[in-house]
């Protein structure tokens, strides 16, 4: 997808347990990658600043000019390199005898559930129920849906456009089933066990799931299912 | 149980989804209460093939004849009706144990509450676990449907299916009995609340039964404590009865007097306004 092939040439930050990490794009020239991580810091210095981060090579193969000049713009900005990320052991093993700490880091992993279907798209109609979904029903619709009512646990929710349930999201919801990355669900309460935006799936972390006790709203960027509350004052 | 000629009874099913959260229990000790208040009652067993009803209320070694019996014609209704030994206006008629659920149909079952609902106030059926066969047929004839539920996750997952089937058959929405809770488990945030359960099911209550191990031992000898006035648990089945007579009970404090518990239970329209 295209979208896919423009998220894959810039550099993301992607925050995880272990702190802050950069992921660098495959065949990006190196100047073009300098001037997007200069730009990420100072457009969000206040939350770099002081920080310690990981440069994530798994998906480009690491040169040490380009380590080099990384250090030193990141430097410039009192930002520490932690550890290099690398996806094999070879290239760890390099890393390291360039005098480098080294972790294990996984190419983003991204789950397929459907092929995308470009030829099938939905017309932007959408499908309006009233009804609370309990364990065991689901609806489909072709286009978008809008359901008054609650999505229990147990319950399945597709549409292949947008889904906006004025109720506890509590179950399964699928938006954009036919590939459409631009598909959004929106909920008075996103607690879902599930959810899946286009070929994307996102669950709900197995401890201390958190419920949302806000409207929210699901979206896709950089590739991956993101949720926000919903701020009115944000509009 | 004298042969009064067309009561007008009401047919209630008792069902879960989930086996073992107190569904039989809660058959008999209902079905007793509601014959300890003077109204003649009958408890089918539909579990047909894990006959339980009979066990719990001390009857098992009474039976002649059952359920399937009475729909195959190799006995009259009046024959598979046992008699309980404490209340007379409370009758069982027991499940058979040697077939399963294909041995009755939802049409059979229909018939079978006609007859039963002319001779009995209350006809109560225990429905067996599940959303197949045995449920159809238990809900089949039934006039209203009340879901037992424990705080669990599980159960109360089960238990929404349950409760959208009985919507499906048009039935009117269920009430709800919250089975085995215990306050303390709840104050700690160790189980889920009454409250939790009815956020997400979203149905009217009816019982919040505490957990009380004098269940145990009671349904061991086949005595129903509903009939204990001791019992905590047999009190909240007592209530239950009441508000199927339409009563308007207050809700037993599960907790210290101004808990949580109290001012949901106002919140819902129920218990002391004071």
């Amino acid at each position: 997808m295209l979208d896919d092939e423009r998220a894959r040439a810039t550099v993301r930050v992607r925050g995880t347990q272990d702190g802050v990490r950069l992921l660098l794009p495959r065949a990006t020239p190196l100047a073009v990658v300098l001037e997007q991580v200069r730009d990420l810091l100072e457009s969000r210095s206040s939350f770099f600043r002081g920080a310690a981060l990981t440069l994530d090579f798994s998906e480009r193969e690491p040169v040490l000019d380009e380590i080099a000049a990384l250090q030193q713009l990141l430097d410039r900005h009192g930002i520490r390199i932690q550890a290099i990320g690398a996806a094999t052991s070879d290239v760890r093993q390099r890393l390291e005898r360039w005098g480098f700490r080294t972790e294990t880091a996984e190419p983003a992993r991204r789950l397929r559930l459907i092929e995308p279907d470009s030829e099938q798209t939905h017309d932007g109609s959408a499908t309006y129920l009233r009804r609370t979904l309990r364990s065991g029903m689901s609806v489909e619709a072709e286009g978008h849906l809008v359901l008054i009512g609650d999505v229990n646990p147990g319950a399945l929710v597709v549409a292949g456009g947008d889904v906006l349930v004025w109720g506890v999201v509590r179950g399964t919801v699928h938006a954009g089933r036919h590939g459409d990355t631009d598909a959004v669900i929106a909920a008075l309460r996103l607690a879902p066990m599930q959810l899946r935006i286009a070929n994307l799936v996102a669950r709900a972390p197995d401890r201390g799931g958190q419920l949302l006790d806000a409207p929210a709203l699901a979206r896709v960027v950089d590739g991956q299912i993101v949720i926000e509350p919903w701020r009115i004052e944000r509009r | 149980m004298e042969e009064q000629q067309d009561r007008n009874g009401r047919v209630i099913t008792i069902t879960s989804g989930k086996g073992g959260v107190g569904k039989t229990t809660t058959t008999a000790n209902v079905g007793a209460a509601l014959a300890a208040r003077g109204k003649a009652v009958v408890l089918v067993d539909a579990d047909i093939g894990l006959r339980n009803l009979d066990i719990v209320l001390g009857l098992e070694n009474r039976i002649v004849y059952d359920i399937v019996d009475v729909v195959e014609g190799r006995c009259r209704l009046r024959q598979a009706l046992i008699r309980d030994k404490r209340l007379t206006n409370l009758a069982l008629i027991p499940a058979a144990q040697t077939r399963d659920k294909e041995a009755v149909s939802p049409e059979q079952m229909r018939a079978l509450c006609q007859e039963l609902r002319q001779q009995f106030d209350f006809v109560l059926i225990d429905s067996p676990a599940g959303i197949e066969r045995g449920f159809r047929n238990a809900i089949a004839g039934a006039d209203e449907v009340l879901v037992v539920t424990n705080p669990e996750v599980s159960a109360v997952r089960d238990a929404d299916r349950i409760v959208g089937l009985v919507e499906a058959a048009e039935l009117p929405p269920p009430r709800l009995i919250v089975n085995r809770i215990d306050p303390e488990l709840v104050r700690r945030g160790d189980m889920l609340s009454v409250e939790d359960v009815l956020e997400i099911l979203a149905i009217p209550l009816i019982g919040v039964v505490p957990a009380d191990e004098t269940i145990v031992t009671a349904t061991n000898r086949g005595e129903p404590v509903a009939l204990d006035p001791h019992s905590r648990a047999g009190q909240a089945f007592r209530d239950i009865a009441a508000r199927l007579l339409g009563e308007e009970v207050p809700f037993q404090p599960l907790d210290t007097p101004d808990g949580v518990w109290r001012r949901m239970l106002r919140a819902l329209g129920f218990g002391s306004r004071a």
